[in-house]
């Protein structure tokens, strides 16, 4: 499926910032089921210093400084994008989980090499042993990685409030065990810490979901602003994609933007400004499938 | 002293004392040193520390903790018996250290470059990839000269065996080089002619090699080179500002620095300074909040851009503590063999990753004998937030749950072997004891390669207990003598060789936050002087008798003084006097109190101690330090509380009488005196509003105790004897610009100083400030609220209002324009995911 993003970033502040200097993931990225047809990025007023490259973890990376001073500050990405259908559960890939995590031991091939930087605990996930507790209701001896990560994604969306109110966006992962709340993000670090707490390796994405479902479909929660996943790594099928905000397995619904160990390694925007006293911030997603309509959405 | 005897008596042959051999003889290195303490009095040998001992305290050697709030610096503990080291084994030592040097430099190359060892499979990924100091933006990124790692340390120790073993090592933000400098200054001293006859090698040539060759890396560039730290609250703050005065560095914070246009700047007085060189102190990760952990308050935003970009020099480079890890240790020497094709000279401690299974294994059938940690826990063991637990000692219930996390996780723990260290003698209540010790020893990048520093930090633990070979948990420190083979090198940094150097009679412009510092160390200091004064002044009049027998209108008067003082309204009101008191004198929590004051006063000037002579620093110590004010545990005794007070306001004096006479007249003394004139004026409107408002007190009563809180009583009496009056005393306090306690002196004083200013900051920046300044000064002139000599009340709460309003108006425009740096924020917390 083809489809159109729109992401606006508007901060506003009280006073003038003199001089700011912005990080963005905000320009989707290839990934295995996605061809990225076009990427954009207007921001204004115009940076002094505009950099685009890629990360360490491959995403496409915006680094860029304002020098003169501004009340207003509008990041715009606008992206065109194909998504292809996720294939069901590959059951060769849904190997015992214990294997896998020998496999990600010896690390002895470039694949499981490359997945080894999501074993270990990251900024804002730092797994415990109540983590892995959790994680073992599901992950029982012998049972298949995939069908137990289908369980924990289940089982994390029955035990965790969506709750807007309860946690930030840097909010460690033990509170939100804690509290068994928050948000996508959380829930996804959630997922994550628990995975890892046992020895197998979780990335976590962010990316989009479509505003406005497809007749007869319900919206999905998450619509309105970036979303935010989880993916466990298998031998033979590397990474698969689950949400647990949605309880469902990522598919053709779930546009990619960046993937990394956990949302400090690749916030949409994050930043450091000098002077401008509060600020606001306003954030608009649309994302609209491209036959719907050939123009970019305004 | 008799050393032989006592040496036996502790028992230290069985456990390889440093001082004898295998074989039990003394080694020869030790033999002066130890001939000598032996003609040593026990009492001669007491003088000599009591010397170290204050000349330590009074330079403020502190060494801060962490997690005590509460008194948060403390002192540097040093025995001062030195721990001499053979200059055969010193050789070993040197060699290895240097050897590990290039082994930690080629480490993060490899590393951050090719990441061959990885590929090749010397180095299992999940030892580097699971490093949370692996910084990923970092990873291409190759610094000016290519050389990263500048200054290395490592702690090396002999085993019971009489072998020698590395513990860890630093390759980050390298720590203890500043005290073991500061240990020799003190140790050289109070053993001059031990150190002379023993011909104990010099460290200064050490410093400057290390210095020029790091500076060399700018290749031309003009900036200036800074040392960066993490600021007063570190726990190494004392040696990052005595580093930066001995080699000669601007001591900044990260807020002090921007980057523009990918340079580094420094904010000083005059604007935008460029910087070339960043002697680094804080942790790598903490260095850029943009690119590195985005959480820091203590770094540059877009410092890694400017290395990137080539514009910086960093020592040492970004990412050094990747490998500042336990994990490492037990591949360390596969990796000399890989990337240098070298055996170790020294071993590590025996270290077993339990990332395999047969790591695991060997984990638990070894259990009692080793140390478990964090595969990536660099901190000291045992320190405060070490993960380091023994083996030995671990409850069923522990060894359950780490069989659990070894099944689980395995790869986040590693073993270490617990191994026995040889032993140094210490001195301790007049006897010799023998305690485990181990080395730090320093290796820095030099011009003709990598080069040792000859000496080294000794760490003696307090106790017997492996636990206490912390420096955190407070294990003491020694200096340390390498006998020299050849001459001595007496070259030194202090005095300047040869050359004749240019006449200078100003600086580099400073940094604005350390003006920002000093402004407020003399505002509080004269606030405390004020406070100590008035409050004396109350303890005088009233005796114990606080209560009974007093004039009422006298009580009345001061308590209505003390629910109205200019430094805040502390006292609460309905508070009795006594209680009042009380508070402002020896109750710490009391907002503005004394208690309080002095602590601020403290911490301003560890704030600005890099710019503080040594005289002027002990001088603020004396006047703030905790037994100055009377305990708040015992009952208020106002006898006691008089002789505080009194001595509190001489040292207060001799603070200001050091300013007044060592400081050079330049920013350091002009931002630290504008700040006590402006408080002291604004006392002074303050004193002359109580005195001369209504009341019922007699006002000759009320004139006395003006004179006395203004210091002014002898110039009043030689003037107008026993005339109490009110419109003399106005004279007196306001008018009169030859009395240096009067409003004029010092309106008069600041409009001098800002004119100075605005000299040494030509773009105009003070001039509002100045302007002010001269505004007040001219309403401030003898004014006429009296009629038939009474002042007309109105009309002076009128005057002394608009004075107050232009002082703090000259002090906001003083801010606004040399102290205002924008406040910088992190942006982004805010557009989550949901």
């Amino acid at each position: 499926m083809e489809y159109l993003v729109r992401h606006r970033t508007a901060y506003r502040y009280l006073f003038d910032v003199v001089h700011s200097c912005h990080v963005a993931h905000l320009s989707p990225r290839d990934a295995p089921r996605q061809r990225v047809l076009s990427a954009d990025l207007a921001i204004v007023p115009e940076p002094a210093v505009s950099v685009r490259r890629h990360d360490h973890f491959g995403n496409v990376e915006h680094m860029f400084t304002i020098d003169q001073p501004h009340t207003v500050c509008e990041v715009v990405s606008q992206s065109r994008i194909v998504v292809d259908p996720s294939t069901p559960l590959n059951r060769r890939a849904d190997v015992p989980w214990e294997r896998v995590r020998a496999v990600l031991e010896a690390a002895a091939d470039g694949d499981s090499r490359d997945a080894v930087p999501y074993l270990f605990d990251s900024p804002l996930i730092a797994a415990n042993a109540e983590m892995a507790a959790y994680a073992e209701t599901s992950f029982t001896p012998g049972r298949g990685i995939l069908t137990a990560a289908a369980e924990l994604t289940t089982r994390i969306h029955r035990d965790f409030r969506y709750d807007t109110s309860v946690t930030d966006a840097y909010t460690p992962v033990g509170q939100v065990f804690r509290i068994r709340a928050g948000v996508c993000q959380d829930l996804a670090h959630a997922a994550i810490a628990a995975l890892r707490a046992i020895g197998l390796s979780a990335r976590y994405v962010s990316g989009y979901l479509l505003t406005s479902p497809p007749p007869g479909q319900p919206r999905l929660v998450g619509a309105d602003a970036s979303h935010a996943w989880f993916s466990v790594w298998t031998p033979f099928c590397g990474w698969t994609d689950f949400d647990p905000t949605n309880n469902m397995q990522a598919g053709e619904a779930h546009i990619t933007t960046a993937w990394g160990r956990d949302y400090a390694d690749i916030a949409p925007i994050a930043g450091v400004i000098t002077g401008g006293g509060d600020h606001v911030v306003e954030v608009g997603v649309d994302v609209l499938p491209a036959t719907e309509s050939g123009e970019a959405p305004g | 002293m008799t050393v032989d005897k006592e040496h036996r008596s502790a028992g230290m042959t069985g456990r390889c004392a440093e001082i004898v051999d295998a074989d039990g003889r003394m080694r020869a290195a030790w033999k002066p040193l130890m001939e000598a303490l032996a003609k040593m009095t026990p009492a001669e040998y007491a003088r000599r520390n009591d010397t170290a001992q204050t000349a330590l305290r009074n330079n403020g050697v502190t060494y801060n903790v962490y997690d005590r709030r509460e008194g948060q610096s403390r002192r540097w503990r040093l025995d001062i018996l030195p721990f001499v080291v053979d200059p055969p084994e010193w050789a070993l030592i040197e060699a290895a250290a240097i050897q590990r040097a290039r082994l930690a430099d080629a480490l993060l190359s490899d590393i951050y470059g090719p990441q061959q060892l990885i590929n090749d499979g010397v180095l299992p990924p999940h030892i580097i990839f699971g490093h949370p100091q692996f910084l990923r933006p970092l990873v291409g990124l190759k610094p000016p000269g290519g050389v990263r790692v500048h200054l290395y340390s490592v702690d090396v120790a002999r085993t019971t065996d009489g072998s020698w073993v590395v513990l860890s090592s630093r390759a980050d933000a390298v720590s203890g080089i500043g005290y073991a400098l500061e240990n020799r200054i003190v140790v050289g001293q109070v053993f001059p002619d031990l150190f002379g006859e023993m011909r104990v090698r010099r460290l200064a040539s050490f410093f400057n090699a290390y210095r020029e060759a790091v500076r060399s890396l700018a290749d031309g560039a003009c900036g200036r080179a800074v040392l960066l730290t993490p600021g007063p609250h570190n726990e190494a703050y004392f040696e990052h500002a005595f580093l930066a005065h001995y080699l000669d560095l601007t001591l900044v914070e990260g807020d002090d620095l921007a980057v523009r246009d990918d340079k580094v700047f420094l904010k000083t007085l005059s604007g935008f300074e460029p910087v070339s060189v960043i002697f680094r102190r804080i942790d790598s990760d903490f260095c850029d909040p943009l690119e590195l952990r985005a959480d820091s308050a203590l770094g540059v935003p877009g410092l890694t851009e400017a290395v990137r970009a080539g514009n910086v020099v960093l020592a040492n480079a970004l990412g050094g503590g990747v490998i500042e890890s336990p994990a490492l240790d037990a591949y360390l020497h596969a990796a000399s063999r890989a990337l240098l094709g070298e055996d170790l000279l020294i071993p590590d401690i025996p270290t077993v990753w339990c990332g395999t299974e047969w790591g695991r294994k060997e984990a638990l059938d070894r259990l009692d004998r080793v140390i478990v940690r964090g595969a990536f826990d660099a901190r000291p063991i045992f320190s405060s937030r070490s993960t380091a637990k023994l083996g030995g000692e671990l409850s069923a219930e522990e060894i359950l749950a780490l069989k659990d996390r070894l099944a689980r996780r395995g790869a986040t723990i590693v073993t270490q072997d617990i191994v026995g260290l040889g032993e140094a003698p210490i001195y301790r209540d007049g006897e010799i004891a023998s305690k485990p010790v181990s080395l730090r020893v320093f290796v820095a990048w030099t011009k003709d390669g990598y080069r040792v520093m000859p000496g080294a930090l000794a760490r003696v633990a307090d106790n017997d207990t492996i636990r206490s070979l912390s420096l955190q948990s407070g294990a003491l420190s020694k200096d340390v003598w390498v006998p020299s083979v050849g001459p001595v090198d007496r070259f030194s940094l202090l005095r300047p060789p040869g050359a004749a150097v240019p006449i200078q009679r100003t600086g580099e412009s400073p940094p604005s936050r350390a003006m920002d510092n000093l402004f407020w160390l003399g505002r509080y200091g004269e606030r405390a002087d004020t406070l100590a004064r008035v409050l004396r002044t109350v303890v005088r009049r009233l005796g114990d008798g606080a209560g009974e027998g007093a004039d009422r209108k006298l009580l009345e008067f001061f308590s209505e003084l003390l629910r109205n003082l200019p430094m805040g309204n502390p006292s609460r009101s309905g508070e009795d006097l006594g209680a009042a008191l009380r508070a402002l004198i020896a109750v710490r929590g009391t907002p503005d109190g004394l208690p309080q004051l002095l602590m601020r006063i403290r911490q301003t000037a560890w704030s600005a101690r890099d710019r503080l002579s040594l005289d002027t620093w002990q001088t603020i110590h004396l006047m703030t330090e905790a037994e100055m004010l009377p305990s708040p545990g015992r009952p208020f005794d106002s006898a006691e509380a008089l002789s505080s007070l009194d001595r509190l306001v001489r040292r207060s004096a001799a603070f200001a009488g050091y300013c007044a006479e060592n400081m050079t007249r330049g920013p350091n003394w002009l931002f630290t005196d504008m700040g006590r004139r402006i408080e002291r004026a604004l006392h002074l409107t303050w004193l002359v509003g109580r005195i001369a408002g209504p009341s019922a007190l007699a006002e000759p009563e009320r004139i006395r105790i003006a004179l006395d809180v203004s210091g002014s009583a002898m110039t009043y009496r030689s003037r107008y004897f026993d005339a109490l009056q009110l419109k003399p005393l106005l004279d007196l306090l306001l008018f009169d610009e030859s009395n240096p306690r009067s409003l004029a002196f010092q309106l008069d004083a600041v409009e001098k100083m800002l004119a100075e200013l605005s000299h040494l900051t030509p773009d105009g920046k003070g001039a509002p400030a100045a302007d002010l300044a001269a505004a007040t000064r001219r309403l401030a002139a003898p004014a006429d609220f009296f009629e038939d000599d009474v002042p007309v009340a109105p009309l002076l709460t009128q005057y002394l209002e608009r004075i107050d309003v232009g002082i703090c108006g000259v002090s906001d425009a003083l801010t606004d324009a040399y102290f205002r740096h924008a406040v910088r924020r992190r942006t982004g917390g805010d557009a989550r995911e949901v």
